[in-house]
């Protein structure tokens, strides 16, 4: 380079953009830990001797203790399932041919595109005739359609890891006389887990962050994080408080599991979105 | 009919008064009755949990929480627990748990949603509890036809009152300015609003982004303007939306809005309208009576009645005292409650004069039972408002217009509203109407 | 999709030594059955529910449901009709329109130039790479929340009005030809811009930012990807022929990106047709209708218009959305299909 000045106009675009992007996410968690009559006055002239964490003492106790749980509840039944049906289904895809093959896989892959709106309505009566529409069942239920709606994304994702396994490693399983089931189970899991768990991340912020069916099909007990934030700001009013402290709560579980998993994260992204 | 109620329908009341003497007749036939029907005495005791869906938040929520207090004390044995869904869900939030076979026993609901539930059978008939009420004298026919259902039956009780059309102001800043209060007439009306205008500052505070508040300013409106008979008229679908004097009325009303209406009216919640006035720049909020409760929450240290006050709206003719706006919340119970007892214990109790006298004694509430002593109220301001509602045959009211109607008429009322609010384009407003409630025909 | 066309291939191979056995035949319905029973029972079939009834009338109150055909009230295809002829249906189009227009085109806007950038950088590429992911993690409805804070009209409150204030311009309406603006009104009237055939109404546009940014982050991801598979070589050949940077992303870059830009750009409209949470959590549709989309009139068909029940027309909507969305994403599920077969 003969000027440096192309290096620092570059870092100065990336970081004035840095900035813009961070400025949402820092406004909500000012004024979710600061008193509401000092946030009142913006949060850029407020007294930061009064930081304080009781906002989110006060929304965990508003109600925000019971959707959490049921976020995760959700969450982990609906990942569990969508990984382990969808990781053993990809397999047969990515692995093996049987006749009508194309046609399941048309019709799995249309989750993926088809609006979700196109089952909705439905679920409701259909809750009600299976037994999904009280207690702990609803869990159950919507982790079904959780699993049946994420069956595209899952296919599309590990079809990808599971190709990706030389044919010669699985062919010695076989001569040495494994079954399909063990040559899976032995060999192509344990070198698709990286896969997998980038799916499941990425699998675990879809249900986190579903508002629509969870709003649609579960009753106020069982509602999930996102349903209780949009029926926490709702009312109008003068609330900024537990809001905010409830929207950081209702954020901050993804966005731990990613800056844990980051690199299974961007690397799943990576396969799913440009190889898959 | 004690109270000459403009707005109810005399379908519904045909339906009431066939349903309560249908009701007396078997009630006389068999004394027994069903197992929870009140004033006969045979009430199992009530146990076991019941579910309750409600909407109040805030200092509203809990004054509800009082009430249902008030209720597990007498009832030790019933659990009830409380379910709080925002105003504006209150319709899908019920519609969808009805859907999914999974409705809450008792259920916060305005008449529209009463109509359309009902209409289905799946709310439970209140006619016995009803008919030893206005045995009683507790409520009378207009107050039970608001709470009648479309199969023919009183399917709700009718937990909370409220008064519309009231000018509120704090008194200091009102003084400090020189405004005259309460205006005599509509020419001072205006004039006085000019003055306040000439400050500086939008007279009004209007929390138009909860679509509420301003069908809360055109029921008042019509009921000046159009007069009461209109009112009901235009309620019950028997004239249209184009009548001149449906149209007159919503040209005052836009009048108010151009003039006297804040620019941010859209991007104003109701909880920022009432510290709009109490703590803000705005001289006066047009809502209910329910705002009297609301104030605290802006300012703690104001003495109601004399720190802050209400008038309401001269008389737009210059003749006569224009008809009271009132509206309300009814509870509901449905018909498939595994616990039928507890619920109509519940329902009972909601609607009793020692149930309603737990939120009246706390102000910003109207009690609908007309026993409820007007010497429970906690505050002078409340006092003036109970005492505005109809409860003699005099008294021309006029119930809350779109939570009447309720459904898709309503909905798209608001949409309207929201759009004569930017557009102050009456025409359209009223060319829009016409052709969503085309019940007149016209 | 070229890993998967080479190792199906493979498979078919596989498949073919073992088919003399009658297990194999057997074995990968073993593997797919959980799958696609989970799939028939809560995705097909509800699938199948609501295109059938969508040719009748029925409220949510009173479901259509098959077990029940004694309810059924058939009305052919005038669901179809009355939702094309109805006013309230091009309304929610054009919102979802502009959703389906403006949300790719910024998502592309945003992070395509971001990801150039962030690879153009000798060092901190993954610091900024997780500033941009970041919010991709954040849900639709936790981003419209945290961007009403942003939005708030108060300029006490509201960062934006607080900037409008400063500058003097709160509350400033102007016009610019076609173009009437309403500074500060973001969520309620930020403005109109009338095209004579139809008034596109701003407040979408401050509904589609909070989504941008929330997404953005895919793009970043998408397009970094894409940019590891620009070759060296050729890079280093371009820069020997003294080529500028500009040139060198024109001409290089931007070509090996084409896959990732399809990629970002049908994901967008997928996300885009689907709308509802953000649109729920920040206006609700209005003020008036002018942020209804389709999912939102759907909604507020079937859970709000009890009256007159219209269950058979938000059924309708759904159907309408669901084939417009698979004819405009057919050429990229062809694709996808043919690296399957």
């Amino acid at each position: 380079m003969k000027s440096r000045w192309p290096i620092i106009s570059l870092y100065g675009v990336l970081t004035v953009a840095s900035i813009i992007w961070l400025v949402p996410v820092a406004t909500a968690t000012m004024i979710s830990i600061l008193p509401l009559d000092e946030s009142s006055k913006g949060w850029w002239n407020a007294d930061f001797s009064t930081v304080t964490l009781a906002n989110f003492g006060r929304a965990w106790q508003y109600g925000l203790s019971q959707y959490t749980l049921n976020s995760v509840i959700i969450s982990l039944v609906a990942v569990a399932l969508t990984v382990t049906l969808g990781t053993v289904a990809a397999y047969a895809f990515a692995r093996m041919s049987f006749r009508l093959k194309g046609t399941f896989y048309f019709l799995l892959i249309t989750t993926m595109i088809v609006p979700v709106q196109i089952i909705l309505i439905p679920l409701v009566p259909m809750f009600r005739t299976l037994g999904f529409n009280q207690g702990w069942a609803q869990y159950l239920g919507i982790a079904f359609v959780h699993t049946a709606f994420g069956a595209g994304w899952a296919l599309f994702m590990m079809i990808g890891f599971f190709s990706q396994i030389p044919d010669e490693v699985l062919e010695s399983a076989r001569i040495d006389g494994a079954g399909e089931f063990k040559a899976f189970q032995k060999i192509a899991l344990p070198l698709a887990i990286p896969g997998i768990v980038s799916f499941l991340i990425i699998d675990f912020v879809f249900v986190w962050n579903d508002l629509l069916i969870g709003l649609t099909v579960l009753d106020s007990d069982h509602r999930p994080l996102t349903v209780g934030l949009a029926i926490l700001q709702a009312p109008h009013l003068n609330q900024d408080d537990l809001i905010s402290a409830g929207s950081i709560l209702a954020i901050l579980p993804p966005l731990v599991l990613f800056a844990i998993l980051n690199r299974y994260y961007v690397r799943g992204l990576f396969v799913g979105s440009v190889k898959g | 009919m004690s109270v000459r109620f403009h707005t109810t329908a005399r379908r519904r009341i045909l339906a009431v008064i066939t349903a309560a003497a249908t009701t007396s007749l078997v009630l006389a036939g068999c004394s027994t009755g069903n197992s929870g029907s009140p004033g006969t005495g045979s009430d199992k005791n009530p146990s076991g949990t019941i579910r309750v869906l409600y909407n109040w938040s805030g200092a509203e929520g809990d004054a509800f929480q009082a009430a249902v207090d008030g209720f597990t004390a007498k009832y030790p044995d019933v659990k009830v627990k409380l379910d709080n869904v925002p105003f504006a869900e209150t319709q899908s939030t019920l519609t969808k748990q009805f859907a999914a076979g999974n409705p809450p026993d008792v259920s916060a609901a305005l008449p529209g949603i009463v109509s359309a539930l009902s209409a289905q059978g799946l709310l439970m008939n209140l006619d016995s509890m009803w008919n030893a009420w206005q045995d009683s004298g507790e409520y009378n026919d207009s107050l039970r036809a608001i709470a009648a259902g479309s199969d023919g039956h009183t399917d709700a009780v009718y937990f909370k009152g409220n008064v519309n059309g009231l000018i509120w102001y704090r008194t200091s800043k009102v003084t400090d300015a020189g405004l005259k209060v309460p205006p005599g007439s509509w020419d001072e009306f205006l004039a006085m609003l000019d003055a306040a205008k000439a400050t500086g500052h939008a007279p009004f505070s209007v929390g138009a982004k909860d679509v509420w508040v301003p069908t809360q300013w055109v029921d008042p409106i019509i009921l000046n303007v159009a007069g009461g008979k209109k009112f009901g008229q235009l309620q019950r679908g028997e004239i249209g939306w184009n009548d001149p004097a449906i149209v007159k009325s919503f040209t005052v009303l836009n009048d108010l809005i151009t003039k006297y209406w804040p620019s941010n009216a859209l991007d104003t919640g109701f909880a920022d309208e009432t510290c709009g006035w109490v703590t803000g720049d705005h001289f006066f909020a047009n809502n209910g009576a329910f705002v009297n409760g609301i104030v605290a929450s802006c300012d703690s240290s104001l003495k109601p009645g004399d720190d802050y006050t209400f008038f309401t709206m001269p008389s737009f003719s210059g003749s006569g005292t224009p008809g009271v706006a009132v509206s309300g919340d009814l509870f509901l119970g449905a018909k498939s409650s595994k616990n039928p007892v507890a619920t109509k214990a519940f329902l009972k109790y909601l609607g009793s004069v020692e149930g309603q006298s737990i939120w009246a004694k706390r102000g910003g509430y109207v009690a609908p039972n007309m026993k409820v002593p007007s010497s429970v109220y906690p505050t002078v301001n409340d006092q003036r408002a109970a005492e505005l509602w109809p409860k003699d045959a005099s008294t021309v009211a006029g119930y809350d217009l779109d939570d009447w109607i309720g459904g898709e008429i309503q909905s798209k009322y608001r949409n309207a509203l929201d759009d004569l609010i930017r557009s102050h384009d009456v025409d359209a407003f009223i060319a829009t109407m016409t052709t969503v409630d085309t019940r007149s025909g016209k | 999709m070229t890993s998967t066309v080479e190792s199906s291939r493979s498979g078919d191979r596989r498949a073919a030594r073992a088919h003399r056995s009658h297990r194999a035949a057997v074995t990968p319905y073993l593997f797919i059955g959980p799958l696609v029973l989970v799939f028939a029972v809560f995705y097909l079939w509800p699938a199948i529910a609501t295109i059938a009834s969508s040719f009748f009338r029925w409220g949510i109150l009173n479901p259509w449901q098959t077990q029940s055909p004694a309810d059924w009230q058939f009305v052919g295809i005038s669901n179809y009709g009355d939702t094309l002829a109805s006013g309230d249906f091009w309304n929610a189009t054009l919102n979802s329109a502009i959703w389906l227009v403006v949300f790719p085109v910024l998502v592309l806007a945003s992070s395509l130039p971001l990801a150039i950038l962030i690879w153009s950088t000798p060092r901190g590429a993954s610091f900024f790479r997780s500033v941009f992911i970041v919010p991709m993690t954040i849900s639709l409805a936790a981003a419209g929340v945290i961007w009403t804070f942003i939005y708030n009209p108060d300029p006490n409150k509201g960062l934006l009005n607080a900037a409008l204030h400063l500058f003097g311009l709160d509350n400033a309406s102007f016009t610019l030809g076609p173009l009437e603006i309403h500074a500060g009104h973001w969520l309620s009237n930020p403005g109109v811009l009338h095209l004579g055939f139809a008034d596109i109404r701003l407040v979408n546009l401050f509904i589609i930012i909070p989504a941008v940014w929330a997404f953005a982050g895919f793009g970043v991801i998408t397009f970094s990807a894409g940019l590891t598979s620009v070759p060296d070589e050729l890079l280093d050949a371009a820069r020997v022929d003294g080529a500028g940077r500009i040139q060198l992303i024109r001409h290089v870059v931007m070509p090996s990106l084409r896959p990732s830009v399809i990629v970002v750009t049908v994901i967008s409209v997928i996300f885009a047709l689907r709308t509802f949470d953000i649109v729920f959590v920040t206006t609700g549709g209005g003020p008036a209708q002018d942020s209804e989309v389709l999912a939102m009139l759907l909604w507020n068909q079937v859970f709000q218009f009890l009256n007159s029940p219209q269950g058979g027309l938000s059924a309708a909507i759904a159907v309408l959305m669901s084939v417009f969305m698979i004819v405009i994403a057919m050429p990229y599920l062809r694709a996808t299909l043919k690296g399957n077969k």
